[in-house]
C-alpha cells in the first residue's frame, strides 16, 4: 500500500514537473513569436531607408547590397520548435543588425543624407523599432533562462528527455552594441 | 552617508546663490512680521462652536455620524451622572470642556505653522517656477489608489469621509505643488491619512514643544505619503506597470493575482532584490524598465534611504510614492517662535529632494527613460 502511495506521489510530482516544463517551453515560444513581430517591423522599415539612402549613397553599393542580402537571409521562414533553426534565424538577425550599424556609420559621411527630413524620420522610427526589439529580446532571454534551467537541472533533465523538450538558444547582443558609445564619433 | 553628503553639497550651492539668498532674506522679513503681529488670542476670535463642530471633530473623525454619536454619548453620560450624583455631572462637564478647550487651543497654536509653511513654500515654488497651495484642489488622487501605490485603507478613509465628494475639502491631502520643472509637468501632494492626522494632534497635545517634525516622539510615527506625478509624453501605450518594494515571498503572488498584473522578471539582480515589478505586458513594460532606468531607480532608492520608494506607470504618467515616517514640510510652532530660521532650509530641502527625482531619473523630454 505504502509502495503504491509513494509511486502515486512520484508520478504526480513528475506530472507537475512536466506541466511546468511545457509551460516554460510555451512561454519561450511565445517570447520568440513576439520577437518576430518586432523583427518584422525592422524588415518592413529597411526597404524605405535603403530607398532614401540610394539617392545619396550611390558609391556605397556594397554596403547597401549587404544590408539587402542580410535582410533576405533573416526574412526566411524557420521551424520555431527546432533549436538549430532558431539559432540560425537569430544569428541572421544579428548579422542584419550589424549590417545596419555599418550602414548608419557610413551614412554619417553624407551630410546631405543626414540632413534629409525623410531620413531623419526613418532613423527615428528605426531607433524606436530597435528599442522594441531590445525589449522583446530581453523578455525572450528571461523566458529561455527559465526554460534552460528547468531542462538542464536534475531531475528536470530526465523529464525533459522523456518529453523531448530541449534547451533553446539565447538571442545575444551584437558585439558592436555592447561597446560603450564614444560621443566624439558623433560630434 | 553618500546621499546625505550629496544633499548637503546641493544645499551649500543654494546658500551661495544670490537670488536664493535674497529670497531667504525676504522670508525672514515676512515671517518676522507675521510673528510680531500674531498671537494665540487673535486666533480665538472666531466662533468657538463653529470651529469645534464643523472643523476640528469633522477633520479628526471624518464622518458626521461620529460627531453626532459623540454628542449623544456625552448627553446620555451627563444625565446618567446627574441621576447618580450632581458632583459627577459637574466633573463630567469640566472634563468635556477641558477636551474641547485643548482641541481649540491646539488648533490656534498650530495655525501659525500653516501660515509660515505657506510663506516658505509659496516663495520657494515661485523661485523655481512652480505654484503652491496648502489644499490640493485639483489633485487627482484616484490613480494613486487604482495603481496600488496608496495602501487599501486610504481608499476606505477617503471614500468614507464626508468630504469625499468635495475635493476642496479632502483633508487627508495637503501641500500641493504643481507646475513645470526641468520641462516636465509635475504635481506633488502629501497624503497624511486619518492615522497621521490623529497622531499629529496627539503628539502636539502630549509632547508639546518637543514634538518637532515628529522625530522626537518616542512612538513610531504613522507614515505619510508623498505623491508625485510626472508627465512623460514619450512613453505611451505601455500599459499599467507597478514597481513595488519587495515584501517577502508570498505577497508578490497574492498582489499579482489580485489586480491581474504579471510579475516581470528583470535582469538586474540588484533591482529584483529590492523591487518586484508587475505589469500588464511583458514586452511593453520593458520599454520603460531598461537596464538604465533600473540603475537610476536604484540610485533614487539610495537617495531616499530610509524611506520607501514605489512607482507606477499609467498612460503617459509616472507616479511615484515616497512613504516616510516623517511629516514633510512641517515646522512646529515652538521652533517658529524661537526665531531660529534654520528650519526654512529644512522645508526647502524637503521640496528640493522631491524635485531631485526628475534629475535622478532623467525624465526630461530629450532623454528616453
Amino acid at each position: 500500500m505504502i509502495v503504491f502511495a509513494v509511486l502515486g506521489g512520484l508520478l504526480l510530482l513528475m506530472y507537475f514537473w512536466y506541466v511546468s516544463l511545457v509551460g516554460k517551453k510555451n512561454r519561450a515560444l511565445e517570447a520568440l513569436s513576439s520577437i518576430d513581430v518586432q523583427l518584422k517591423k525592422r524588415h518592413d522599415l529597411l526597404p524605405n531607408i535603403l530607398k532614401i539612402a540610394k539617392k545619396f549613397m550611390d558609391h556605397e553599393r556594397e554596403v547597401l547590397s549587404k544590408v539587402t542580402e542580410m535582410r533576405n537571409l533573416a526574412h526566411r521562414s524557420y521551424d520555431r520548435t527546432n533549436p538549430d533553426d532558431v539559432s540560425a534565424h537569430l544569428e541572421a538577425e544579428q548579422g542584419l543588425q550589424s549590417a545596419m550599424m555599418q550602414f548608419f556609420a557610413v551614412a554619417e559621411n553624407y551630410p546631405e543624407l543626414k540632413a534629409n527630413e525623410n531620413m531623419i524620420r526613418a532613423q527615428e522610427t528605426f531607433e524606436e523599432v530597435e528599442g522594441h526589439i531590445s525589449a522583446a529580446r530581453r523578455f525572450y532571454n528571461a523566458a529561455v533562462t527559465s526554460l534552460n534551467n528547468a531542462v538542464e537541472i536534475f531531475p528536470g533533465n530526465l523529464i525533459a528527455n522523456m518529453a523531448n523538450i530541449t534547451a533553446m538558444p539565447y538571442f545575444e547582443m551584437e558585439e558592436i552594441e555592447k561597446k560603450p558609445v564614444d560621443a566624439a564619433d558623433y560630434l | 552617508m553618500k546621499n546625505q553628503a550629496a544633499r548637503e553639497s546641493k544645499l551649500n550651492y543654494f546658500l551661495e546663490d544670490a537670488s536664493f539668498k535674497n529670497m531667504l532674506a525676504k522670508l525672514h522679513k515676512e515671517i518676522n512680521f507675521l510673528l510680531d503681529n500674531h498671537s494665540v488670542q487673535e486666533e480665538g476670535t472666531f466662533s468657538f462652536s463653529h470651529y469645534i463642530m464643523k472643523d476640528a471633530l469633522n477633520t479628526i473623525f471624518g464622518k458626521k455620524i461620529v460627531l453626532w454619536l459623540l454628542v449623544i454619548f456625552f448627553e446620555v453620560s451627563f444625565f446618567l451622572a446627574l441621576l447618580i450624583s450632581p458632583l459627577y455631572s459637574v466633573v463630567l462637564i469640566i472634563f468635556i470642556f477641558l477636551i474641547i478647550g485643548l482641541l481649540f487651543y491646539s488648533h490656534a497654536k498650530n495655525s501659525i505653522n500653516h501660515k509660515v509653511k505657506e510663506i516658505i513654500l509659496s516663495s520657494t515654488c515661485m523661485h523655481l517656477g512652480l505654484s503652491y497651495k496648502q489644499r490640493p484642489q485639483k489633485f487627482q488622487y484616484l490613480d494613486f489608489l487604482d495603481t496600488g501605490l496608496l495602501p487599501p485603507f486610504a481608499r476606505a478613509e477617503i471614500e468614507g469621509s464626508s468630504f469625499h465628494n468635495d475635493p476642496k475639502k479632502i483633508s487627508y491631502y495637503e501641500d500641493f505643488i504643481y507646475g513645470t520643472y526641468n520641462d516636465i509637468p509635475i504635481e506633488i501632494a502629501e497624503f497624511v491619512g486619518l492615522e497621521g492626522k490623529i497622531s499629529r494632534s496627539i503628539d502636539r497635545f502630549f509632547n508639546g514643544d518637543n514634538a518637532v517634525f515628529g522625530v522626537n516622539s518616542k512612538r513610531n510615527p504613522p507614515p505619510s505619503y508623498i505623491l508625485c506625478r510626472f508627465q512623460i509624453p514619450r512613453v505611451v501605450g505601455v500599459g499599467r506597470i507597478r514597481i513595488e518594494n519587495c515584501q517577502g515571498l508570498i505577497d508578490p503572488f497574492v498582489s499579482s493575482f489580485s489586480d491581474g498584473l504579471e510579475i516581470i522578471n528583470l535582469e538586474s539582480l540588484n533591482f529584483t532584490q529590492k523591487f518586484t515589478v508587475y505589469a500588464e505586458n511583458q514586452i511593453k513594460s520593458r520599454y520603460i524598465l531598461t537596464p538604465l532606468f533600473m540603475e537610476r531607480f536604484l540610485e533614487l532608492n539610495q537617495y531616499f534611504l530610509g524611506d520607501r520608494i514605489e512607482a507606477a506607470v499609467d498612460q503617459n504618467e509616472l507616479l511615484i510614492c515616497i512613504t516616510s515616517r516623517r511629516d514633510h514640510f512641517e515646522v512646529h510652532p515652538a521652533v517658529i517662535r524661537s526665531r531660529d530660521y534654520s528650519y526654512i532650509i529644512n522645508v526647502i530641502d524637503d521640496l528640493y529632494n522631491i524635485l531631485k527625482i526628475t534629475e535622478i531619473l532623467k525624465l526630461d523630454n530629450q532623454t528616453r527613460i
